[in-house]
């Protein structure tokens, strides 16, 4: 076929990224709220994510390529941590693929808990972050990032603020998702597609737009293809195509439907949580 | 678009497109060579550090060696550009147990099968038809500490294939570094 005159795997760079983080196309950071912990105290803590320009990493599920970032916890007797809160994603480009992560940068939130009893002195947080991190043409590249990462953090009775680190995850709290009330919604499989439907309770006209999109949660549906979407009597449907790697069987649709011009009546809020059954 | 291209490509079920290509020693192999055996589409670039999850740690060569000893025959492909000398060292090097290696330089094979990253499984019955696509295993990262205890589908769809079985897990999302095909 004459469109494919050329083809380069975008790994070539990534050649001695095994193991290593060079070169990093990003800068990264596990930052705190806090500078003291105290007993049974839940804090947030957060891995920060400053790629370079056109760099990117991927939201937790990537989609049909990419890989999503992850945390593995090694954490002082007693303390647990939660899963990543993960902002609202964008869309990526791999290459010539796209893909579900974040652009400019990703502030990563997770909750710690501390135990009823802690050290005198200190704690130490421990992380293992996995990433991986792509760009588009002409830089063509992804690399790999393992990092351990750690926080020492003070105990005490009482908490002392890390006022820094307590702005920033602060900002990245109103990048995550947020409920949206007066939407009702409604999925259903139709051939090899899941069609959502959306419709506002007060019969406010939704505005077609071409940057739609559903971001699923679940991996079920593929970013190789368009998803399309129309509108008719104030109703919005959009398409979602099956990924031939989807389950036999998908139960669910959990995800983010996402308006550019924001949903009516929301006060230009972008992303519609969605959580349904599909019979 | 490409990427309709790719979308478009073969599914599970179909029957498997013909290709033609040379392997490193410039001899020509068509899928048409291979009739009534099982065939193994195995997309590689060994700089991609999700492929040396699976050659430092000496998995694949142990898959290509297990199956090929089967009448199998696994045929690393690469797609686009590729220095042959360079190729052949690393298949020494990694003691690559494949039947041959497969060179894609216009990315015409890897299109016909929607092949997107390395490595990226085909698995074709002999009967023609497409009976796998997709990851090595159920382990999406370069780790090759996870091999272990992995769930590996290649394995899972040749062994159902050689006792007359259906494959279970017919397609799964290939996890490794993206291949880019250029209009």
């Amino acid at each position: 076929m004459k469109n494919f005159l050329y083809i380069l795997l975008l790994a070539v760079a990534t050649a001695s990224a095994v193991g290593t983080s060079k070169p990093d196309f990003l800068k990264h950071r596990l930052l705190s709220e806090i500078k003291t912990v105290a007993p049974g105290q839940t804090f947030t803590v957060a891995l920060f994510l400053d790629h370079d320009e056109t760099f990117h990493t991927y939201w937790q599920n990537p989609g049909t390529v990419g890989l999503a970032t992850s945390l593995e916890w090694n954490l002082p007797t007693g303390f647990k941590a939660g899963p990543i809160q993960w902002q609202v994603p964008e869309k990526v480009k791999m290459v010539i693929y796209d893909a579900h992560g974040y652009n400019s940068d990703a502030t990563l939130l997770v909750d710690i808990t501390a135990p009823e009893t802690l050290p005198e002195d200190e704690v130490k947080l421990e992380a293992k972050a996995v990433w991986m991190v792509c760009g588009p043409e002409p830089k063509q590249c992804c690399n790999m990032g393992f990092k351990n990462l750690s926080l020492k953090l003070k105990t005490s009775v009482s908490t002392e603020w890390d006022e820094a680190g307590r702005s920033q995850i602060a900002e990245a709290r109103r990048r995550l998702p947020q409920v949206l009330d007066g939407w009702e919604q409604t999925a259903k499989l139709i051939g090899e597609k899941v069609v959502l439907s959306v419709r506002n309770a007060k019969g406010l006209p939704v505005p077609i737009d071409k940057k739609l999109y559903f971001y699923s949660k679940l991996n079920h549906f593929t970013t190789l293809v368009e998803q399309e979407s129309e509108v008719e009597r104030n109703e919005l449907r959009i398409s979602l195509p099956v990924a031939d790697y989807a389950p036999e069987k998908i139960g669910e649709l959990v995800g983010l439907l996402f308006h550019p011009r924001g949903w009516p009546g929301t006060n230009g809020k972008k992303y519609m949580p969605v959580s349904l059954s599909l019979k | 678009m490409v990427w309709v291209q790719v979308a478009n490509a073969v599914r599970v079920g179909d029957e498997a497109p013909e290709f033609a290509l040379k392997d490193l020693s410039g001899n020509l192999h068509k899928l048409s060579d291979y009739p009534g055996r099982i065939v193994v589409l195995e997309w590689v670039h060994h700089a991609c550090p999700f492929v040396k999850k699976h050659y430092t740690s000496g998995n694949m060569q142990a898959l290509q060696a297990n199956y090929t000893g089967k009448g199998v025959i696994w045929l690393g492909v690469q797609t686009g550009e590729a220095d042959t000398k360079s190729l052949l060292k690393q298949n020494k090097n990694f003691k690559v147990r494949a039947s041959a290696i497969l060179l894609d330089p216009s990315g015409k094979a890897a299109a016909a099968y929607g092949a997107r990253a390395t490595p990226h499984i085909f698995v074709i019955n002999p009967e023609r038809k497409l009976a796998y696509s997709g990851a090595v295993d159920d382990q999406p990262t370069p780790d090759p500490r996870t091999i272990n205890g992995a769930r590996n589908y290649v394995a899972e769809a040749l062994d159902a294939i050689l006792a007359g079985k259906q494959v279970v897990v017919k397609s799964t999302r290939p996890y490794g570094c993206g291949i880019k095909y250029k209009r």
